[in-house]
């Protein structure tokens, strides 16, 4: 009869299973050792379950198709990190797979070794990641342990290469800094090169963070900030980038019992790893090295990098260090690349609200998108945190230390002046003066305001729909951006006056962001508006359709930007025009390949069914009355513009032959087309199409220097306006409400037309061709691109230049402009598209 | 309820690196080169598509283990899919792989099917065989002969000379140290 202290039998039943604690483990087993009755009472329990009943049926053994490989890959396997995992990467198309023999090690020199490579002894792998394999190896003339890091060979490693990686490693062996890991030597054997390094004690950040999860303490961000600029800044003298500062190249090192260090401030120091090895690795000629989540985005654009492209990585990684997550994060390289180069992170000071003013805004300076928008040096990172650290110091002390002048100064005032008095010693102290109230338009915003009056500051939010009103003491003011903007405020200082009402309308002016996920020229740009959304569309000489949500929180996977391109749609031809409908449901464009005689293909884009219709192609049968392209002589025939007239269901499509064809946006067949009627004019082809805001008729802009009206309903050229500009018309936008149109030319000049007399009025101001043009819904502001690389908008009843940006360097090719004219698309040769914010 | 020791699982969830991490490879590598043949690889592309699979694991484990979403055995084949389907894409850049090829590309692929029975009884086997040299000779053959092979306890206690209760006792730490190995590995 077993006692109230014996197990139960489903106790014992589950114990038999192997379920249960430990203790309660080692307690039955105790329990069955001095209890036989309970013992007994094994044998009729029938303990079984699935495991039991599995480990019963012998199973067909699996088999191990390459038994040696598996052997030689366990041991490699088992070594990766998951450091490793947010690889270096290399354009595939560069990269070789690694191969699994250890045929550059030399035979061992003593048994149990696993071979030689030089004159040191390779003992066992310590890790493999993307670079190559780790090995411990020891230096027998030395008698010291070492690392001894193997680099991957790519690309067949070509001696010129190895030769390249060896110089670089030699150039960082040469760089003694106590913040990079010390280089001893740099070689090859069988063409395989490898560096020897210490071995080093600690672990990596990146393993690091994976222990702490979340954020570290304020001290160890501002160590780990400070020793990574310090290795940079001594690299960077030299003019050595790293190219690759993430977590996983960060180590931390115990420090010396003996290296003073001041309080609070952890026991370790960080070292750089893998100084320079990305660049010379990574062949940056043909692909882009780094991992993507750290890179700066000129990197990931494949421009040429200095030591700031460092100081951004630096950025991301002092970022995740201070609030545990990265600033720009996704699941594939190719997005997470997108991400870096075009997408604002969430602000720092968001993500871990906790941190002080000074790191926010340091660590939001560190990841400007442009390297202008970044400390100019290394030296000045390490300026920042030691002033941060040191006032984090002052502030630490007693505070009878730290205020004794203003103890000293109390004791100096009459007792009755209260304490109250220092504490406004901050702001002027005077007769109160009744408040004035400022009120703030800021709706276009995405960035944080701050109004500042002596130490005081108040914030002004982005996002809020409506105005912001604030009470405000009289005196002088500024605002200015929280964090680093390359835009310029329209207003930035102010005056309030006592009891005195104000509304002040701020915007920052300037790019809000840009992409350049186009790999050739961008031709043409639109914008359309559907359900308050923003939808940017752009196409290319790199046969690349490109959608793109300018105004999203640019992280939501919801508006990522969406592509059709040559490898999906290999039929694409260069593209040079473009049109969206309203409701941005429907993109068509077209365009042309100068060295191929054929049809002029126009494509359409039902966007959200994500469909392309089947093309109709311009001239075809049946389409064009009378006329087909392939009898124009040389068949070479461009798409240079496409319009839609969403009232009368239209589309218009002109090409650089002369003709302009109508199309049924619905059906997606030919009404019919009409040639330039005269056959010199015809050679000269058209430029590019706009449609009436009636739907009923469409302005041509010819290359003979002329512009046609073409009315849509019989396809027939109504009026023409002869020499209309000197040399080529290129771009034609109608007013609002019969006002009249306006135009561009290879001249450099804008004209505005009247509706009624045909007269011009001239806008002069761009310094070559003007490209393309674009005007509000009210018809009161015209934004003009030009050959010139700038972008102006124009105040049309007064003729007056408002702004004028230096927008895409090799000339714009395209601009859209919101229905307000409070922003604007541009694109250009440089292949950018950039999303502007226009002054109020 | 009963509950079990840390499992192997929830080590990888503290620290995917180390004694549990290199557990895990040796657990699961036969299976992985043994599904890798079978979608018909070179040595080369298997070797590559293996690593390439772990690389993927090391980082996602602990995400994994730490909130699972359906079973182990179909996310380590959605992985392992994924993985294959880059590979392709690679190659299909390198222009080596043929259209036809990436067209078969399914959402799963038959030569990937292993009937869970059939994936439990391998990865029982596997833990066994691996965890064998960690206990007794004698405790491994009690439990051995007494559960796999289901003789009666008392034949077995007598044949090892061991007592009654040593031969209960072995399949008890057996099981024990199986489950801890494969809790939350085995659906």
């Amino acid at each position: 009869m077993p006692g109230c202290a014996c197990p139960s039998d489903v106790a014992l039943e589950a114990f038999l299973l192997g379920l249960g604690t430990e203790q309660e483990a080692t307690h039955h087993e105790q329990h069955l050792a001095e209890c036989p009755a309970c013992a007994a009472r094994l044998h009729s329990l029938r303990a079984e379950d699935a495991i039991v009943a599995t480990m019963r049926v012998s199973a067909a053994p699996i088999d191990s198709p390459y038994p040696d490989l598996m052997r030689s890959l366990i041991p490699l396997l088992k070594c990766l990190r998951s450091s490793d995992t947010t690889q270096t990467f290399l354009d595939p198309r560069t990269t070789q797979p690694c191969p699994f023999t250890f045929s550059f090690l030399a035979p061992p020199a003593r048994a149990g070794d696993m071979g030689q490579l030089g004159k040191f002894r390779v003992l066992e792998p310590l890790g493999a990641g993307g670079m190559g394999l780790v090995f411990h190896g020891y230096d027998e003339t030395l008698n010291r342990h070492l690392a001894i890091k193997v680099i991957k060979p790519e690309l067949g490693n070509a001696p010129a290469v190895v030769e390249r990686f060896l110089q670089e490693a030699r150039a960082i062996a040469a760089v003694e800094h106590r913040n990079i890991v010390a280089i001893y030597e740099a070689e090859a054997q069988n063409g395989i090169p490898y560096l020897v390094m210490p071995l080093l004690k600690g672990e990596s950040l990146e393993a690091y963070l994976h222990k702490v999860r979340g954020p570290l303490p304020l001290d160890e961000v501002l160590v780990v900030a400070r020793d990574t600029a310090r290795g940079l800044a001594a690299a960077h003298e030299r003019g050595l980038v790293h190219r690759d500062i993430k977590p996983g190249n960060l180590w931390l090192e115990q420090a010396d019992e003996n290296t003073p260090r001041m309080p609070n401030e952890p026991a370790w120091c960080v070292k750089i790893l893998d100084f320079g090895l990305a660049q010379t690795h990574g062949y940056h000629d043909e692909g882009v090295s780094g991992t993507p989540a750290y890179m700066a985005p000129e990197q990931v654009l494949g421009h040429p990098v200095d030591g700031r492209a460092d100081l951004f990585s630096l950025g991301c990684v002092l970022y995740r260090v201070a609030t545990g997550e990265s600033p720009f994060t996704g699941t594939d390289t190719m997005g997470v690349m997108i991400r870096v180069a075009t997408q604002q992170h969430c602000p720092v000071g968001e993500a871990n609200p906790a941190l002080p003013p000074d790191v926010v805004h340091l660590i939001e300076q560190l990841l400007a998108k442009r390297p202008e928008g970044r400390p100019p040096s290394a030296h000045e990172v390490i300026l920042a945190v030691e002033a941060i650290q040191q006032r984090r110091r002052d502030a630490a002390r007693p505070w009878l230390v730290r205020h004794g002048w203003i103890v000293a100064a109390l004791l100096g005032l009459a007792i009755g002046l209260g304490l109250w008095a220092w504490h406004r010693s901050t702001t002027p102290v005077g007769p109160t003066l009744e408040p004035g109230e400022v009120t703030f338009d800021y709706t276009d915003a995405d960035i944080p305001l701050q109004i500042l009056s002596g130490e005081r500051h108040w914030d002004l939010l982005p996002g809020q729909s409506q105005a912001q009103t604030f009470s405000l003491p009289p005196g002088d003011y500024a605002i200015r951006p929280t964090i680093e903007s390359p835009r310029q405020l329209t207003t930035d200082r102010f005056t309030v006056k006592p009891a005195e009402a104000q509304t002040i309308r701020l915007a920052l002016v300037g790019e809000i962001r840009h992409h350049q996920l186009h790999q050739g020229s961008v031709t043409a740009v639109t914008l359309a508006a559907p359900d308050n959304t923003l939808l940017a569309c752009s196409v290319g000489l790199d046969r690349h359709v490109c959608l793109w949500h300018p105004r999203e929180d640019q992280r939501d996977e919801r508006f990522a930007p969406r592509f059709l391109n040559q490898r999906t749609e290999p039929t694409f031809p260069p593209l040079r025009a473009l049109a969206l409908t309203r409701r941005g449901d429907r993109a068509i464009f077209a365009g042309g390949d100068v060295t191929q005689a054929t049809h002029t293909p126009v494509f359409v884009w039902e966007v959200e069914a994500d469909r392309r219709v089947p093309r109709p192609i311009v001239g075809a049968e049946g389409v064009v009355t009378g006329l087909a392209l392939a009898e124009d002589g040389e068949g070479k025939s461009l798409a240079t513009g496409v319009a839609i007239a969403e009232e009368s269901r239209k589309y218009l499509v002109a090409t650089s032959t002369g003709i302009v064809s109508v199309w049924n946006l619905q059906t997606n067949k030919g009404f019919g087309g009409r040639y330039l009627p005269e056959p010199e004019s015809r050679n000269l082809g058209i430029e590019g199409v706009a449609v009436s805001p009636t739907g009923t008729h469409a302005l041509v802009a010819c290359g003979d220097g002329s512009i046609r009206v073409l009315d849509l309903q019989l396809i027939l050229y109504q009026q023409k306006i002869d020499n209309a500009h000197q040399g080529r018309v290129l771009a034609v936008a109608y007013l609002p409400e019969g006002q009249g149109f306006v135009s561009a030319g290879e001249d450099g000049v804008i004209r505005i037309w009247d509706a009624r007399t045909r007269q011009a009025r001239e806008l002069r101001g761009h310094e070559r061709a003007v490209r393309c043009l674009a005007v509000d819904t009210a018809g009161t502001r015209l934004l003009s691109g030009g050959a010139d690389g700038t972008l102006r908008l124009w105040d049309l009843e007064s003729g007056k230049e408002l702004k004028r940006f230096a927008a895409h360097p090799r000339g714009v090719n395209g601009v859209a402009l919101t229905g307000d004219g409070r922003q604007a698309l541009s694109g250009g040769s440089d292949r950018f598209v950039r999303f502007w914010q226009l002054p109020n | 309820m009963f509950t079990t020791p840390v499992s192997l699982l929830e080590r990888i969830r503290e620290a995917p690196v180390g004694d549990a991490w290199g557990k895990f490879v040796d657990l699961y590598s036969p299976l992985l080169f043994h599904w890798a043949n079978r979608l018909g690889l070179t040595e080369h592309d298997v070797a590559d598509l293996v690593q390439e699979v772990f690389t993927i694991l090391v980082a996602q484990m602990p995400q994994f283990a730490y909130k699972p979403e359906g079973s182990f055995r179909a996310w380590l084949k959605t992985v392992l899919l994924n993985a294959w389907r880059k590979q392709l894409a690679r190659r299909a850049m390198q222009r080596t792989a043929s259209d036809a090829e990436l067209n078969t590309l399914a959402d799963t692929d038959p030569r990937l099917e292993l009937e869970e029975a059939e994936y439990r009884q391998y990865l029982i086997a596997r833990a066994l065989a691996l965890m064998q040299q960690e206990f007794e000779p004698s405790t491994w053959k009690a439990c051995w002969e007494f559960v796999v092979n289901g003789r009666p306890a008392h034949e077995v206690a007598a044949e090892l000379g061991l007592s009654l209760n040593a031969v209960y006792l072995a399949k008890s730490r057996v099981l024990r140290r199986l489950r801890a190995d494969l809790n939350g590995l085995l659906d």
